[in-house]
């Protein structure tokens, strides 16, 4: 019954295409990293702040945006099946490790032959599989906190991951920044705390939803925006540009979760950034490395890589939330579409301004680099943002009609939303090393951005595949 | 509720074919949803779209309302393109199953789309729409923690805001409880718009409309008023098994 149970609710969560890419990622990875072909023996300064950099937005992410991988179909029809709690939970908990679990493998898995050579390679899988239980669990473990308490704990164990760095090794993070032994406790720890929460969570997934859903209905939005007044382009500016709309669905590594969606004004949001702006700058200046020993400054090369992964994340509810029946056939749909996505675009450049900010006061004071970080982050996350919207659309858009469960199950046509973000990725790695390719992406992306958002084809072929997957 | 509560929009032609769909096709992918559908409506004409599931009704909508385009054949709204702006100031649309900006509260969602319309008098006809749509209590609460019922009654309310001439209706009465579908029966009888309304449900049509339009798999398979329809069966046959007679042989 369990093996039946478990066929069903991975597969009805993850398409075959999916799972056949996914066990041939893991195999290659599994047998690459036991020939000893994977990742670095010695590992470098670079690899240990993106080995920290991944926990953190890992752990963040699957606290905020994450949560159960459950369709509304099972809510109506699988959880009131007589199935024993236990094998639910169990087939709801695998689905949970191939959605979040394997990220851990993918993201960090060239870590294990640096952190095998502290603590000896069983130390390191254990470590491994123990960060990958946590990372699995801390989604349902969290799913139902309320909001703000959901927001503390991620920040809480966003602080706790990148503490190795200011010298704290009992973090499961410090595994990669040679304190092995401790990182590898410490993961543990983590693990054995959140599992059994999930597993409790997991048999209890249909009161545990019901409570979630419910808590909410007497939601109001306190601020209430005015529109009275505005013409449909400030409508469109001031719905778009003025508010952020934070939504996370975990589809870009493949796995998958629940979409969460929250209205914060862009001030406060800013405020946010332009604390974490300044500390960046700090940590910039503070470990920038003197100009004869290396050529570049770690934090400059590594932050920008965790804000373009971020904006990516948070540009999944941009489509998802858009309401085909309303704005597109109020005003003439291709003006619209350029209207809401230059909005955007705008939005997430004032976001991360403060970044580009701390930039060019880093460039006077002579950072390596800084410069070219500023002209890469100020031109290419906001493109980014526009080449991810596209991607989408005339790939497999999902429409959000619904929070918590997964809107839609996880096929491998979702994973080319991956593709603007590795080549952004590439992109600003490359840019941050050198002022000519930043100069040289910043034409490239804004030339691709541009004539994706001015050209008629692409927006009437957006559209009609909007139209087709279902939006309304 | 009176005619003259929500006035029409004064951009149309006042007489003449106000729908008008001439052997539309369109294919998704291999499957064929509309095959040469035609059909038109008089203004002021209030129609039922009636047919199976898959028959092509709301494909039919999306075509009228620009947001899909025919692979041959031709559709007008008021005498114009649907994609055209004349077209999008004179339509009211209300899909299936329509979920409003879920992030927004009740009055904001009112606000955007009527400041996107262009409405003028915008306040005046929001505040008018909760009172008749009793959503007042309802005002600032976010969509996303709405009733289905609730949701149902605003997605309305944000199809009629702009006061449109020729008003598309997808189920209009899904999720409403009794009272509250007397009482939006009752608001669109009042409205002189030309009304197409795709429903499944027979007695929602006979509520609504006095034509029918009866399509299955893409095409029209009857088309006439309901006393027409009421004709064709037997005597005291429901009309309800005379449409599933035609349904059936239908194919």
């Amino acid at each position: 019954m369990l093996a039946k149970l478990l066929k069903f609710v991975i597969f009805t969560r993850f398409s075959k295409p999916l799972i056949i890419l996914f066990t041939l990622l893991t195999a290659y990875y599994v047998l690459a990293a036991r020939a000893g072909i994977y990742g670095s023996a010695t590992g470098s300064a670079s690899l240990e702040y993106l080995g920290v950099g991944f926990t953190a937005v890992v752990f963040g992410m699957s606290v905020i945006a994450g949560g159960l991988v459950t369709l509304k179909s099972d809510r109506d029809y699988l959880f009131v099946l007589p199935i024993p709690r236990w094998e639910l939970a169990v087939s709801l908990y695998i689905s949970q490790l191939i959605g979040y679990g394997l990220m851990i493998l993918y993201l960090l898995g060239y870590e294990l032959r640096s952190v095998a050579g502290s603590i000896g390679l069983s130390g390191a899988v254990i470590g491994m599989v123990a960060l990958a239980l946590a990372v699995t669990s801390l989604g349902p473990a969290c799913y139902s906190l309320p909001g703000k308490l959901r927001g503390l704990v991620a920040v809480l164990l966003v602080f706790w991951a990148i503490s190795p760095i200011f010298g704290f090794s009992y973090a499961p993070s410090a595994m990669f920044v040679t304190h092995g032994l401790d990182g590898m406790v410490a993961a543990v720890a983590l693990g054995v705390v959140t599992t059994p929460i999930a597993f409790y969570q997991l048999t209890q997934v249909e009161l545990g939803l019901m409570r979630t859903l419910v808590r909410g209905t007497s939601g109001e939005v306190k601020k209430q925006k005015n529109f009275i007044g505005l013409s449909p382009f400030r409508a469109v500016l001031s719905h778009n540009f003025s508010v952020l709309e934070i939504a996370g669905r975990m589809n870009v590594p493949g796995g998958g979760g629940g979409y969460r969606s929250g209205r914060v004004s862009l001030p406060k949001a800013m405020l946010v950034t332009t604390l974490a702006a300044a500390l960046y700058a700090y940590a910039a200046y503070v470990v920038r490395p003197a100009p004869s020993s290396a050529p570049t400054d770690i934090v400059i090369t590594v932050v920008p890589i965790y804000l373009v992964i971020s904006s990516t994340f948070m540009s999944m509810g941009t489509l998802g939330n858009e309401r085909l029946w309303l704005g597109f056939s109020a005003m003439n749909p291709r003006l619209y579409m350029r209207e809401l996505v230059v909005s955007k675009a705008l939005s997430f450049f004032a976001l991360f301004s403060p970044f580009v900010a701390a930039d060019a006061v880093l460039a006077t004071m002579n950072v390596p680099d800084a410069l070219n970080s500023a002209v890469a982050l100020g031109f290419i996350l906001p493109t980014s943002y526009i080449l991810t919207i596209y991607t989408s659309a005339l790939t497999r858009p999902v429409q959000i009609r619904e929070e918590i469960t997964m809107p839609a199950q996880f096929s491998l046509g979702q994973m080319a939303m991956v593709l603007p973000l590795i080549i952004s990725l590439v992109l600003i790695l490359i840019s941050t090393v050198l002022l000519a390719a930043a100069l040289v992406s910043a034409v490239l992306m804004m030339g691709v951005s541009t004539y994706l958002v001015y050209s008629e084809s692409v927006c009437d072929r957006a559209l009609a595949k909007l139209v087709e997957s279902g939006f309304v | 509720m009176a005619s003259g509560v929500f006035p029409q929009n004064s951009d149309s032609p006042s007489s003449g074919s106000a729908i008008e769909v001439i052997q539309v096709y369109k294919k998704y992918g291999e499957v064929e949803a509309l095959k040469g559908l035609s059909f038109n409506l008089q203004t002021g004409e209030r129609c039922a779209l009636l047919g199976p599931n898959g028959a092509g009704k709301s494909t039919t909508l999306k075509v009228l309302v620009g947001l899909l385009k025919p692979d041959s054949g031709e559709a007008k709204v008021g005498g114009f393109d649907p994609n055209s702006t004349e077209a999008r100031r004179i339509v009211g649309y209300l899909p299936e199953d329509a979920s409003p900006y879920r992030t927004l509260s009740v009055r904001e969602n009112l606000e955007y789309v009527g400041a996107l319309r262009g409405v003028s008098n915008l306040g005046e006809r929001i505040d008018r729409l909760l009172d008749v749509l009793a959503l007042r209590e309802y005002e600032r609460a976010k969509v996303g923690r709405l009733s289905r019922g609730n949701s149902q009654k605003l997605a309305l309310a944000l199809a009629i805001i702009h006061e449109p001439n020729i008003l598309l209706l997808d189920e209009p009465l899904n999720y409403l409880d009794i009272p509250t579908q007397e009482r939006v029966i009752e608001l669109l009888n009042g409205l002189r718009a030309t009304q197409l309304v795709s429903t499944h449900i027979m007695s929602v049509a006979g509520r609504l409309t006095d034509r029918v339009v009866i399509i299955a798999r893409g095409g029209v398979i009857w088309n006439g008023s309901i006393a027409e329809l009421k004709h064709l069966g037997k005597e005291d046959e429901p009309v309800e098994s005379i449409v599933a007679r035609m349904m059936v042989s239908a194919g």
